[in-house]
Formats: structure tokens, C-alpha cells, sequence
């Protein structure tokens, strides 16, 4: 009777446990579906700007390091780095035994033809201009990998290391593919290419030779779906379980449903209003500060885009670790008596007709995309509204994007609606970028002396606190010259079946490795 | 005949050169400069300045005309700027699609307004006349993305008979065809409308005629009347408006075809549009000009074949 009892037990045992194990763990063959906002264009990673296109490359591909979900850099296909004393080389040793899908081997010689291609003009990279950085680069052995800087940069790997553009292809499908290299995504990622029906769906396999963790779907499957609503109801009915966009109603409706997991977190997507400072009238510094003090900015965002985005004060998104402590650097409260004073000290006097000087009146045309940022257009329009009960003439132009692009980066406009995105909270991303002299988004051609040595400083100081301090003097700068009015940080959205298990959902990193479907 | 239909091919030539043109001119009139646009918002002028030079951009407008049609007549479409794909090819890729989409839209819509059409003339003034003439004026006035939207909440949500979105797979599969039935219902609802609008109209007209009274004197039944003796000659300006209808569908589909996520030519033409992709969106134009033509084309021999008179003349 003993041995059967136990016998019994025992199988009882394996079952319950068995069961259990069937319970947590995903069953084979699991795919996930997600819509994605459009088609992808081009997957060479040196030609690669859409965010749809990122999205997916990123799952297949990968850079020689990574961040994590709280915002650090973790090694990747560089197992780790250093940095020369005079911070002008950055070695990488390489991490051994990794392939890329088609077999071939990752090494030194890989990464190097990667990087010469991307600087290479005959190529059509656009990362050219944010390459040209890279003086030199040298193979010490097939695993080590040295890039010489033309100048000292601490910012680096933000700046060149984690951009598309340092995707690592392989060489192989480039040299056998030939025109088909841009269309076929050939990495070393947890995620291989399957198959791209052009509109309808992007199949990504289990990559079982991946050197890390194995991930616990079979399969992606990336359906590009244009329409927000059409997302939705594609949501609901089962036919995609992670989506990336919706309008505000529907999130909210589905945040109460059980059946779905809505997602928000602020990420580094800066919005703001750029004042153009080489033409009248916000070349003159009180005109630039009556209108910060004349804009609510908190109301008008949470009226008109709440959820989706968090407004801010700064255009350093809040996320940062280099943003600065409130009250450490010039803000600009809400205050229409004070913009008014601001106004009259600036010799506009109010009269029947508005604003005048003389025989001008104070005139100001808003540029405004239309759905490239969320509710950009509204935002413009409650912006001019409010201007104008201060007495400004304000008219929102709103463009097509081509257009408005053209307008903006040829400085033709008084004031802009615009947004910069970068995938970290590296403060040089934004400031080296939008108030440097001569910045690739400084389209108001801001130039601050005092400002420029800062940001120098900012790219050569290796601590962590001495940053902080420079990035700090750097936002009061900015903002004691109201060269922008800075609006508010877009929320990073997804929105998952509830069967969606293991995902994390974070500004930095979109991972479907741990991913699994109940 | 083939006399004819050589004539009207030559004909063709000016149209399509005219539409390519237009095209041309249109997309350069329109504010946007493609190499800023392929550069990035991040791009420095330097950059910027390479792209223009490499996708051609720098070349006077004329020569950057002229080389396209050099290449159209070699049978090359050019190179999309966004993608560097093969124009040929990226039409080749979606073209088919549209073509289903806006051929199972036609079907729908002449089979639902011709019988509408013939049901409202039969009976004028009756609760069928004014019911087809309610629904003919409701399809005409319904946004297409509306009633998109209108038929995925009641089929895919409420129901769950169809799925919401997408190409299912080919038209002889199951998935296939449950895919293509809401687009098509939204995309061919105006079309319908207007075909039992004109059907309407049309064969009242035709009821009117002495040969129709000489039929009904003759004792035949209504049916053969109406049917035999009278659709016959008053479906000829309905033809017309089919073929017309087609290319309406052929462009209206660019909407349908992005509320469905229908991988057709719409999605392609209007993201080439945005991004100013001057090669995609003259190939596109093209290829839809070149239909619209041939459609023409059919709908004038059809029209020949249907009345002698236009043969004699």
C-alpha cells in the first residue's frame, strides 16, 4: 500500500505542477500582433528615420550597446568600452561567437564597414552629418574596435552610438543582396526577418541562434494600420494585441475595459513654440517674455491634450537626469498683467487697432503643423486665441508638413510649433541641436556665446554632477532669453490585450523579448 | 472597328502626356522640398544639398521632366525617393489590389442601383420610389471614411462576421472574400446611388417611348417590357457613368483604402504625396490616367456595340 500511495502522490505531484508550468509558461507557436502606424520605407539602417520603420528595425537589428528600461547603457554587441584620457577615443571589445541571421560572423571588420559606409557621401546616409564626428576608425583585433573623435565628446554613444544609423547589418546580405538590401533586414537581434507583404504585414521569426536571452514568442507580426480608429476596433476584436497610438476618448474607454492594459510614460519628445529671434517682432527679448507670462501652458495642455502629454517648463524633457531641480533656473508663471507691462516697456502702446508703435501694429503669424505632433493645430490655435486677448494681431498658419518644413528651415516665420525627438535624456541631444550656434534644429539662428562654452564644456566634463551643473546654467540661459515657450513632453502610449503578459513598457526601450500570451 | 479603336488609342497619347504633366507641375508648384524631407528633420544644409543633387532634384525643371519621359517610354518609371525602390515595382506591388477593390465596388454598386433604378421607375411615386430615392440620397451624402467606420463597428465589432481590417488573402479564399465586402460597400455606396439615380430617370424616359406602348399593345408581359424592350436602351447612359464611376473609385478608394488598411495604390499615392516623392506620384498618376483611359476606351466600343447609331455616325 506504501510504495502505490506514494506512487500516487507523486503523480499527483508531477500533474498539479505540470499543470502549473502549462499555466505560467507560453505555449509554443505564440504570436503577437501589432499595429504598427504605417508601411515601412527602407531598412537599410544608415537611411532609416520613420518611426515605423525604427520600430521594427529595432527588433531585428542591433547597436553595440543598449539602454535599459530605466534610461542606463548596458553593453550589446560591445561587451564593454572605454574612453581615452583626452575623451577623444572610444574602444569597444566586441562580444565573440555572435552571428548575424544569415550566418555570417560579427566582428570588428563588420562594425568598421558599417561605420565608413555611413560617413561614405556615395552612400545617401543620413546620419552623415551627425556621423562626420568620427575622425577615425581602427581595428586593433578582430574584436576591438577604436573610434577617434574629431573633437572631445562624453556624449557619444547618445550621439552616434544609439541612432539607427548604428544598426549593425551584415555584410554579407549587403554584398549578396544587392538591391534588395534596403528591403530585407538581415541583423543580429532576438527577432529575424520573415517575410514583408508591402501594406499588409511584416513577419519577424524567433531568432533560435541569438546569443541572448531566447525570446518566449515564435513570432511578430506587424500589420500597418494608418487609421486610429480602425486600430481600436481592430483592438477589440482580436485582430492586433499592441497598439501604439489611439485618439484620447478611446484610451480613456479602454483603460476601464478589463480586456485591455493602457500604457503611458513621458518620454524625451520635446514640444514647444520657437520664437524667431532674427525678425521682428520677437527679436526683441520683452516681447519674447510678455508671451511666455501670456500663455498657460499647464491649462492648455491638460485641456487639450491630457494623457497624452505633461507640460513642462523647460525644453529639456523632465525625463532627463541632467534636467534641473524647479526653482533652480527662470520660469515664467502665468501673468497677463505682467506680459502687458513687459509689452508697454517694449514701447507697444494699446489702442483701438491693437498693439501699436508707432505706425506698426504687433502682428504674429503662428506656424502649425496638423496631426504631426498630438493636437498640434488645436494647441496653435488656443496659443493665438490667448495672444490675442492681450491685444496681439496673432494668425495661425497651418501647413502641410513638407511645406511648413520648408518654411521653418528657412527661417520664414515668426513663430513655429515644433517638436524634437531623441531616443535618450541626453541634454546635448537637444541643446547642441536646438540653441548652439549653428545647431541642425537652431532654425531661429539663436547664437549666445556664453552658452555655446557652456555646451563645450557640457560634451568634455566627465562627471555626472559637473554635467548636471553646466546642463542646469545651460535651460536658465535658454530661458532668461524666452527664446521658446516651451509646451509639453508627448507620453510614449501602448495599449495591450490583457493576454499580454512579461511586457514593460518604458520611455527608452520597446523589448518583446519577455513577452508572452496568456 | 479597328480603325476605330486605333484612332481612339492615338488619342490617348496627348491625355496621358497632359495628365503626366499636370502631375509634374502640380507637385512642383506645391510648397516642400523632397531632399529636405528624405534628409530629416536633423539633417544639416550640407546634407540636405547631396540628397537634392543625388535624387536629380538640382536640375532645371524642364530637363527633370523631360528625363522622365525618356524613361517612361523605355518602359522605367524612375526610383522612389523615399524608398529607392523601383517605381514599377512598388505599383506592380499594389496596383492589383486597387484594381479588386474598385472592381468589386462596381459590381456592387451597378447590381444594388440598376435593380434599385429599375425598382423606382416601375412604380414612380410609390413607397419603393421614395425609398430608393432616401437610400440614393443618404449613399450620396454619407463620407466614405464615415460609413467605413459606420459598417466595421456593426460587422466586426457588434457582429464579429468579418474582420475589421486588411486584405484577408485572394479573392477565391473565405478570408478573402470576407475582407474585400466592407470596403467594397463603402467605397461603392456613392456609385450605387448615382447608377439607381440615372437608371431611374433614364428608363422612365424610355417607358415613355411609342415603341414601348406599341409592346404593351402587342399584349407582351410588363417584365419582357421593361426588361427586353426598354432597360436595354435606357441602361446606354448608364454605361457611361460606369465607366466614369470606375475612375471616381479608382481615387476615392485612396480614403476607403486607408480606413481598411487595404494594401492598395490610395495608402501608396497619398504617402508619396506627403513626403513629396515626385517619382512615385507621377508613376501613380500614370498608371491611373493610363486605366481611366482605357476605360474610356471600352466604354466607347461597348457603347458602339450597344448602339448602331454611334457606329453609322
Amino acid at each position: 500500500m506504501q510504495p502505490r500511495r506514494l506512487a500516487t502522490l507523486l503523480l499527483c505531484v508531477a500533474l498539479v505542477s505540470s499543470g502549473g508550468v502549462a499555466m505560467s509558461a507560453p505555449a509554443a507557436g505564440q504570436e503577437l500582433v501589432i499595429a504598427n502606424e504605417a508601411d515601412l520605407t527602407v531598412l537599410d539602417p544608415i537611411r532609416i528615420q520613420e518611426a515605423p520603420t525604427s520600430f521594427v528595425a529595432g527588433l531585428v537589428y542591433e547597436q553595440l550597446v543598449r539602454r535599459t528600461h530605466e534610461g542606463k547603457i548596458a553593453p550589446s554587441l560591445a561587451e564593454r568600452w572605454k574612453i581615452s584620457p583626452d575623451r577623444r577615443t572610444w574602444t569597444f571589445t566586441l562580444r565573440k561567437g555572435v552571428k548575424f541571421h544569415d550566418g555570417s560572423e560579427f566582428d570588428a571588420s563588420v562594425v568598421e564597414w558599417h561605420f565608413k559606409r555611413a560617413l561614405d557621401p556615395r552612400e545617401g546616409s543620413v546620419f552623415r552629418g551627425q556621423f562626420s564626428v568620427i575622425e577615425k576608425i581602427t581595428v586593433l583585433d578582430p574584436y576591438t574596435i577604436a573610434f577617434t573623435l574629431t573633437a572631445p565628446n562624453v556624449a557619444f554613444l547618445d550621439f552616434v552610438m544609439l541612432t539607427n544609423g548604428a544598426f549593425i547589418p551584415s555584410r554579407r546580405a549587403f554584398e549578396t543582396l544587392g538591391a534588395e538590401f534596403p528591403f530585407k533586414a538581415v541583423g543580429t537581434g532576438p527577432f529575424r526577418w520573415g517575410q514583408w507583404v508591402q501594406g499588409q504585414r511584416v513577419v519577424l521569426e524567433r531568432n533560435p541562434a541569438y546569443w541572448g536571452t531566447q525570446p518566449k514568442l515564435e513570432r511578430l507580426v506587424i500589420r500597418p494600420i494608418l487609421d486610429a480608429n480602425t486600430g481600436v476596433v481592430e483592438l477589440e476584436t482580436g485582430g492586433v494585441h499592441y497598439l501604439m497610438r489611439a485618439n484620447r476618448d478611446d484610451i480613456t474607454r479602454l483603460e476601464k475595459d478589463p480586456r485591455f492594459v493602457v500604457y503611458r510614460v513621458p518620454t524625451y519628445r520635446a514640444r514647444f513654440i520657437e520664437l524667431n529671434v532674427s525678425r521682428p517682432p520677437f527679436n526683441d527679448l520683452k516681447v519674447r517674455q510678455a508671451v511666455n507670462h501670456a500663455l498657460n501652458v499647464p491649462e492648455i495642455i491638460n485641456a487639450l491634450a491630457s494623457g497624452m502629454a505633461a507640460p513642462v517648463d523647460t525644453i529639456l524633457p523632465v525625463k532627463s537626469p541632467f534636467h534641473p531641480a524647479p526653482g533652480t533656473y527662470t520660469t515664467y508663471p502665468f501673468n497677463p498683467e505682467r506680459a502687458r507691462a513687459l509689452l508697454a516697456e517694449a514701447g507697444w502702446q494699446r489702442s483701438a487697432g491693437g498693439l501699436r508703435k508707432g505706425d506698426q501694429t504687433l502682428r504674429v503669424t503662428l506656424h502649425s503643423p496638423n496631426g504631426r505632433y498630438f493636437a498640434d493645430k488645436e494647441i496653435s490655435e488656443v496659443i493665438c486665441n490667448r495672444l490675442q486677448t492681450l491685444g496681439i494681431e496673432c494668425r495661425v498658419r497651418v501647413m502641410d508638413w513638407s511645406a511648413f518644413l520648408d518654411d521653418v528651415r528657412s527661417g520664414r516665420f515668426e513663430a513655429a510649433f515644433l517638436g524634437w525627438n531623441q531616443s535618450s535624456g541626453e541634454p546635448s541631444l537637444f541643446f547642441d541641436a536646438l540653441v548652439a550656434t549653428g545647431g541642425r534644429g537652431n532654425y531661429a539662428k539663436y547664437s549666445d556665446p556664453a552658452l555655446d562654452q557652456v555646451l563645450k564644456e557640457g560634451l568634455i566634463a566627465f562627471s555626472e554632477g559637473r554635467r548636471k551643473l553646466l546642463y542646469a546654467r545651460a535651460t536658465d540661459i535658454v530661458n532668461r532669453n524666452a527664446w521658446y515657450v516651451p509646451l509639453s513632453n508627448e507620453l510614449k502610449i501602448a495599449i495591450t490585450s490583457s493576454r499580454v503578459q512579461g511586457y514593460v513598457h518604458s520611455a527608452p526601450l520597446t523589448d518583446f523579448v519577455p513577452v508572452w500570451m496568456k | 472597328m479597328w480603325q476605330y479603336i486605333v484612332r481612339k488609342a492615338f488619342a490617348a497619347i496627348p491625355v496621358l502626356l497632359g495628365a503626366s504633366l499636370l502631375a509634374f507641375l502640380i507637385l512642383q508648384l506645391a510648397p516642400g522640398d523632397p531632399a529636405r524631407l528624405v534628409a530629416g528633420e536633423q539633417a544639416s544644409e550640407d546634407d540636405v544639398e547631396l540628397i537634392r543633387q543625388r535624387l536629380g532634384l538640382d536640375r532645371p525643371l524642364h530637363i527633370q521632366y523631360l528625363r522622365f519621359l525618356q524613361s517612361v517610354a523605355a518602359g522605367d518609371l524612375g526610383r522612389s525617393i523615399r524608398t529607392g525602390r523601383a517605381v514599377r515595382d512598388e505599383i506592380t506591388a499594389r496596383f492589383p489590389y486597387t484594381m479588386e477593390l474598385a472592381i468589386a465596388s462596381l459590381l456592387l454598386s451597378v447590381t444594388l442601383g440598376v435593380i434599385a433604378g429599375v425598382l423606382a421607375a416601375v412604380r414612380p411615386n410609390t413607397v419603393y420610389d421614395y425609398g430608393a430615392t432616401l437610400i440614393a440620397l443618404t449613399g450620396i451624402s454619407t463620407p466614405t471614411f464615415w460609413l467605413g467606420l459606420l459598417l466595421m463597428l456593426l460587422f466586426a465589432y457588434y457582429l464579429g462576421w468579418l474582420p475589421a481590417s486588411g486584405r484577408g488573402g485572394p479573392l477565391w479564399t473565405v478570408a478573402g472574400l470576407a475582407s474585400i465586402i466592407m470596403p467594397a460597400i463603402a467605397l461603392g455606396t456613392p456609385s450605387a446611388a448615382i447608377i439607381s439615380r440615372l437608371t431611374r430617370s433614364s428608363l422612365l424616359e424610355v417607358l415613355r417611348q411609342d415603341y414601348v406602348r406599341t409592346a404593351r399593345s402587342k399584349g407582351l408581359a410588363e417584365r419582357v417590357v421593361v426588361l427586353h424592350h426598354s432597360l436595354r436602351n435606357a441602361l446606354i447612359p448608364v454605361i457611361t457613368v460606369v465607366g466614369l464611376r470606375l475612375g471616381a473609385l479608382l481615387g476615392g478608394a485612396v480614403i476607403t483604402e486607408q480606413v481598411f488598411s487595404w494594401p492598395g495604390m490610395g495608402t501608396l499615392i497619398v504617402t508619396a504625396i506627403s513626403s513629396r516623392d515626385y517619382p512615385t506620384v507621377q508613376g501613380a498618376m500614370l498608371v491611373v490616367a493610363t486605366v481611366f483611359v482605357l476605360v474610356n476606351l471600352a466604354v466607347d466600343l461597348i457603347y458602339a456595340a450597344v448602339d448602331p447609331r454611334i457606329r453609322y455616325e
